[in-house]
């Protein structure tokens, strides 16, 4: 596909994401505008150390949280990183989802820790879902803008590429 | 923490209060013994009436002896008459018993009859006075009773005029005195007194008298004398049983004692004083009273005097008693002396207690003031700290609040509400920017704001100052400039924050009041005051001949605009004489230069003036006072609080100076101040640093530049920001001479000399309609065919009005405009675009202002980002690297510990605070730790290879939380600052600005 299509597409997608009320559209896309040309993978790569920490997170969440005495300190680190990681590429839903975790972490309420845990972990899927096609766009988006510079000798890439998201 | 800090503070209250109280413990010794004063009064008072009583007694007592004195005396004296009377009346009688005796039994036939013996008595009555008469009385025995009756021709009879009964003898008076007549023939010893004294006195032979009685005749009381008479001789020591023989008859005589002492007493003086009592003691138990009134016992019953009575009777024992009839005068010396004396001592002591208690009191009353002075004083630190506390409680919650605003503003929101919640947060920011202000004079006030020592370049400091002020100064159209004299050393010690608090303060004010004209920022070396008098003096030398230039243009005066100024320090009469001096100094004396280097202090010399509306005269006694404005209106009018001047105020004493302003009304105010710095001494280290600190681009050195300006302060002004760059500047009035100059240059001796780089001209001498010259001259440069590009044609303007840009460029200023007001950077930035030289990098991408400020700031820093979050440290990275830092990342607190191990070359450290195993704060902790060592070492001198001064990273928080971890917190365990997650450009400008401006190291 050609690279404007890609870009369209890619914007079809993040508004759709942002009406929906999943994204946050300014924090997103600031993470955007830290892809420069130095960097053209930024976007895929934090999205992909996004989805890997809140995979890990989760799972670490549950094993804790199944657990016959759980010991709610432990759960902290992981929540917090779903919570900051979260709230850095602006996945508002599943953010949310996290704050109710902690509240009832903080309650030490293991019912209502499980309920938020599993609210988060659908929120997860729902926005991982949405962010694998943002990385595959992104992916597509490096393979098309990186063929022509290994073409051309000068390495001046066009600076302002970045702008037009 | 909050509740820590407060009872902290109460603690030192309560120990100052002590502290004082402490001080106070000299009583003294009145104060000590306060509580006795009552009972010393009444002790007094007693001791007093004591005294008085003693002396009352004692004179007292000197007139009661001579009173008895008195009384015994007189008492005696009337004794004495009395007895003598009454012995001259016993002798009387005593010598009519022998004249009976001897002319009645003696003579036979008797001689003497009841006609010679009256007649005789009668005579010779004025012998005895006492007596009231005389009987003589006859020894008639029983058996010779009725020969005597017969003899006599009457019956015997008795005290009761009835004849008498038989008995062994009797004694019938046969002769009486004519007062007496009544007893004749009555038997004398018929009565019992009588009888007794008949008997006892032929026994005796010897007058004796009766006990009192009440006389017959006249019922006054009297005694009865009775003298025996004797028939025959009697032997020379005759016997009793001889006597009671020998004895013939009696002779009596009454005596009427009460108006015989009546008449004593009558001759004699002080009569009427003293009361004569006499009375028979025989029998001691039951005195009889012989004269004076029984009953009467008025008088002075306390004191009286006996005297002895002989009335010749050894049976009976008769005394006088005296007493004095009124009681004893009261001695009216005596009382008024003692009382005198009393009342005196009375006085005295009252005097005494009185002042006593009055120092007590006066003691007492200073104590209390003190204490509520203490109280007060403590009242007023607990005020400031009440403040400062509240201000910070208030802060936390604030932060919470902007916080959640702006977490409200990341959610879905609509426009309407966007906006709500964006003017909400907008007026948040305000508030909190208000109450740091107020928190800071609190803190000042409660004494616990301390200033910051660290190197720093002024210069910097105010080009910050002045770009926060460009736009709003240009907007108006007001003349915006700072000048900072060549004596002022590039860096020195201090408190750079604060330092541009107060610029800033003073700048916003006067930009707040000033609608034209200019506002001018001078800072110099506080000069010891020669310099300044020998300017000053010369000023006024000079001044004659100024005075026709400055009425030329109206009233245009020599100041930044032209506009009138305040002050005149200013305007260029004194301003050239600072620069000349400056240049005078540094070309010849490098001596005096040397000494001011090796002075330990830099006193700075600070002036900020406008041409606004001056401050009425009436509130300039208030302008540094707290919430104080000129008047009620103008908050209403500009806005404000009124805290910042006062602010200002504490802060430049903190720093060791002074402010002070001079201000007219429609004219102007001058605000200067002075402050202290510390000289940096590493002077190598400062060399070294020099371009670095100022962040210049050093390319410009050696360009030659003209600049066309007919103001000369202005001219000053722009002169200093060139020369910060390394040009070399030549100032023209106006551009007919700059022609003059080029011209001169470039046609005389050719090759030499070059032709300026850069003619830099001023908006107001453009427009003096002169531009056809410099067309001309570019021309003229042109055909001459010089080898040299020609000088690029810079406008300085403050603003510019519709369609003046256009004209600009047509007028051949074709390279730029340079908007003022000028900073060394900003004209760097403007000179490199024109000059097309030292551009680095020319990126097509267009930043922000705000970005492209960061971007300078940031650019080719090394920064170390910590954060266990993969996605946030990429983000952080990422967000740093746009701003073309160096960034390295670690992903705990160990790993930026074993990356922060010194030395190392780290510019600065981004911190997350919630980390696993060590967070934020401890590592922050430990990166301190470890710096305090290092720098320890390095001055004990160990190591003198040290990359700046003091080991010091910024460490600025990075935290999601702006609820929760509040600034001090993060001061607290050594952090510098914080930045909110995820990364907000303005946030971290903020952040850093702090730093990587006001820290010439980093």
């Amino acid at each position: 596909m050609a690279l404007p299509g890609l870009k369209q597409q890619l914007q079809h997608l993040i508004e759709s994401m942002v009406n929906e009320g999943i994204l946050v559209e300014q924090q997103f896309a600031q993470v955007q505008e830290l892809k420069t040309s130095d960097n053209p993978n930024f976007v895929s790569q934090i999205l992909n150390d996004f989805c890997d920490g809140a995979e890990t997170s989760i799972t670490n969440l549950n094993k804790f949280l199944c657990e016959e005495q759980v010991e709610f300190d432990k759960l902290d680190t992981s929540i917090h990183l779903l919570k900051g990681s979260s709230s850095s590429i602006g996945a508002y839903q599943m953010r949310l989802a996290t704050v109710d975790l902690v509240k009832a972490v903080d309650e030490k309420d293991k019912e209502m820790s499980l309920e938020a845990l599993k609210k988060v972990t659908h929120e997860y899927l729902r926005i991982q879902y949405k962010l694998q096609t943002i990385i595959q766009l992104e992916n597509k988006m490096y393979d098309i803008e990186s063929k022509p510079l290994l073409h051309d000798g000068n390495c001046a890439a066009g600076p302002s590429y970045t702008k037009d998201i | 923490m909050g509740g820590n800090l407060k009872t902290q503070s109460h603690h030192s209250v309560a120990v100052r209060l002590n502290e004082q109280m402490g001080a106070k413990k000299g009583f003294t010794f009145i104060q000590a013994y306060r509580a006795w004063f009552p009972k010393l009064l009444m002790l007094w008072i007693l001791v007093m009436a004591y005294l008085s009583l003693s002396i009352y007694n004692y004179m007292d007592a000197d007139n009661k002896v001579r009173r008895v004195e008195v009384l015994s005396s007189m008492c005696d004296q009337r004794a004495r008459m009395l007895q003598d009377q009454f012995n001259v009346s016993v002798n009387h009688v005593h010598a009519l018993a022998i004249l009976v005796s001897t002319f009645h039994y003696l003579k036979n036939p008797s001689a003497i009859d009841q006609e010679t013996f009256a007649e005789y008595t009668a005579r010779t009555a004025f012998e005895r006075p006492l007596l009231s008469g005389v009987a003589y009385a006859q020894r008639v025995v029983n058996s010779e009773r009725e020969s005597f009756e017969r003899q006599n021709g009457w019956t015997i009879k008795t005290m009761e005029r009835e004849p008498s009964p038989i008995r062994d003898e009797y004694a019938p008076v046969i002769f009486s005195q004519e007062t007496v007549s009544y007893i004749e023939s009555i038997d004398m010893m018929s009565g019992e007194e009588d009888r007794e004294n008949i008997l006892r006195a032929r026994a005796t032979g010897k007058a004796v008298l009766t006990s009192p009685f009440r006389l017959l005749g006249s019922h006054h009381l009297g005694v009865v004398l009775t003298f025996p008479v004797y028939k025959s001789k009697l032997p020379p020591n005759p016997s009793v049983e001889e006597r009671i023989k020998a004895a013939s008859g009696y002779l009596g005589g009454a005596f009427d004692v009460e108006s015989l002492v009546e008449n004593l007493l009558g001759q004699l003086a002080g009569n009427q004083a003293i009361m004569v009592y006499v009375y028979d003691v025989t029998k001691s138990s039951d005195p009889l009273i012989m004269y004076g009134h029984q009953y009467h016992q008025d008088g002075d019953m306390s004191l009286l005097h006996e005297s002895k009575l002989d009335f010749g009777d050894p049976f009976r024992k008769h005394q006088m008693i005296c007493r004095y009839h009124h009681k004893a005068p009261t001695s009216w010396t005596a009382i008024n002396t003692a009382f005198l004396f009393f009342v005196i001592g009375l006085l005295v002591g009252y005097i005494l207690y009185g002042a006593a208690m009055h120092i007590v009191k006066v003691e007492d009353d200073f104590r209390e003031m003190e204490e509520l002075k203490v109280r007060a004083e403590a009242a007023d630190v607990a005020k400031s700290q009440f403040l400062a506390t509240v201000s910070h409680e208030i802060r936390t919650p604030m932060n919470g609040i902007l916080g959640m605003l702006a977490l409200l503003l990341d959610t879905a929101l609509s426009g309407t509400q966007r906006d709500y919640a964006q003017t909400a947060q907008a007026c948040g920011k305000a508030l909190i920017a208000l109450i740091n202000e107020v928190l800071d004079r609190a803190k000042i006030e409660a004494g616990r704001l301390e200033l910051e020592q660290v190197p720093f370049g002024i210069r910097s400091i105010l080009d910050d100052v002045l770009s926060l002020f460009s736009e709003k100064s240009r907007n108006m159209g007001i003349e915006l400039a700072v000048f900072v004299s060549d004596k002022v050393p590039e860096i020195f010690i201090g408190d750079p924050g604060r330092f541009r608090q107060i610029i800033t303060n003073l700048v916003g004010n006067s930009i707040k009041f000033t609608e034209r004209g200019h506002i001018f920022v001078k800072v110099h070396l506080a000069e010891p005051s020669k310099a300044m008098i020998n300017g000053k003096s010369m000023t006024y030398l000079n001044g004659g001949s100024d005075e026709g230039v400055k009425t030329s243009v109206g009233r245009q005066f020599k100041t930044l605009s032209g506009c009138e100024a305040a002050d005149d320090q200013n305007s260029w009469d004194t301003f050239k004489h600072l620069i000349a001096n400056e240049e005078h100094r540094t070309d010849v004396s490098s001596n005096v230069a040397a000494n001011n280097e090796a002075s330990e202090h830099v006193t700075l010399m600070v002036s900020v003036e406008d041409t606004g509306i001056g401050i009425p005269l009436c509130a300039q006694e208030r302008v540094f006072m707290p919430f104080m404005q000129a008047d009620s209106s103008t908050s209403r009018h500009y806005g404000g609080t009124g805290i910042g001047l006062s602010i200002s105020k504490c802060l430049v004493e903190l720093m060791g100076g002074r402010i002070n302003f001079i201000s007219r009304p429609h004219v102007g105010s001058t605000f200067s101040f002075t402050a202290n710095f510390g000289r940096c001494k590493e002077n190598v280290v400062s060399d070294l640093k020099k371009p670095k600190l100022e962040d210049l681009p050093s390319n410009f050195r050696g360009l030659r530049s003209i600049l066309v300006d007919g103001k000369l302060v202005r001219a000053a002004v722009t002169k200093y920001h060139l020369k910060r760059l390394g040009i070399l500047v030549e100032v023209v009035s106006s551009i007919k001479m700059a022609v003059a100059f080029c011209g001169r240059n470039g046609s005389a001796t050719s090759g030499n000399i070059v032709p300026p780089d850069i003619i830099l001209v001023e908006k107001d001498a453009w427009i003096s309609g002169e531009e056809c010259d410099l067309n001309i001259q570019q021309l003229e440069w042109k055909q001459n065919g010089h080898i040299y590009k020609l000088p690029k044609m810079i406008l300085l303007a403050t603003n510019f009005g519709e369609g003046e840009f256009d004209n600009a460029k047509a007028a051949g200023f074709t390279d730029t405009v340079i908007m003022k007001p000028l900073r060394a950077s900003m004209v760097a930035a403007c000179l490199q675009q024109v000059l097309g030289i030292g551009k680095k990098r020319q990126q097509g991408k267009e930043l922000p202002n705000g970005s492209n400020f960061l971007q300078s700031l940031l650019s080719g820093k090394k920064i170390l980002v910590v954060d266990d979050n993969k996605v946030n440290r990429r983000v952080a990275e990422g967000a740093l690297k746009k701003f073309r830092a160096d960034v390295v990342c670690a992903d705990s607190g160990k790993a930026a510990l074993h990356l922060l191990q010194i030395p190392h070359n780290f510019d600065a450290c981004f911190m997350d605070i919630q980390m696993p195993e060590m967070d934020g704060f401890e590592a922050t902790r430990r990166i301190r730790q470890m710096e305090s060592k290092a720098n320890g070492e390095i001055n004990g001198g160990l190591e003198g290879v040290a990359r700046k001064g003091e080991w010091h990273l910024p460490v600025l928080a990075m935290t999601a939380d702006v609820i929760h971890a509040t600034y001090d917190e993060c001061l607290k365990c050594g952090m510098d600052g914080y930045v909110s997650k995820p990364f907000e450009e303005e946030n971290l400008y903020q952040a850093v600005a702090k730093f990587f401006k006001s820290k010439p190291e980093s």
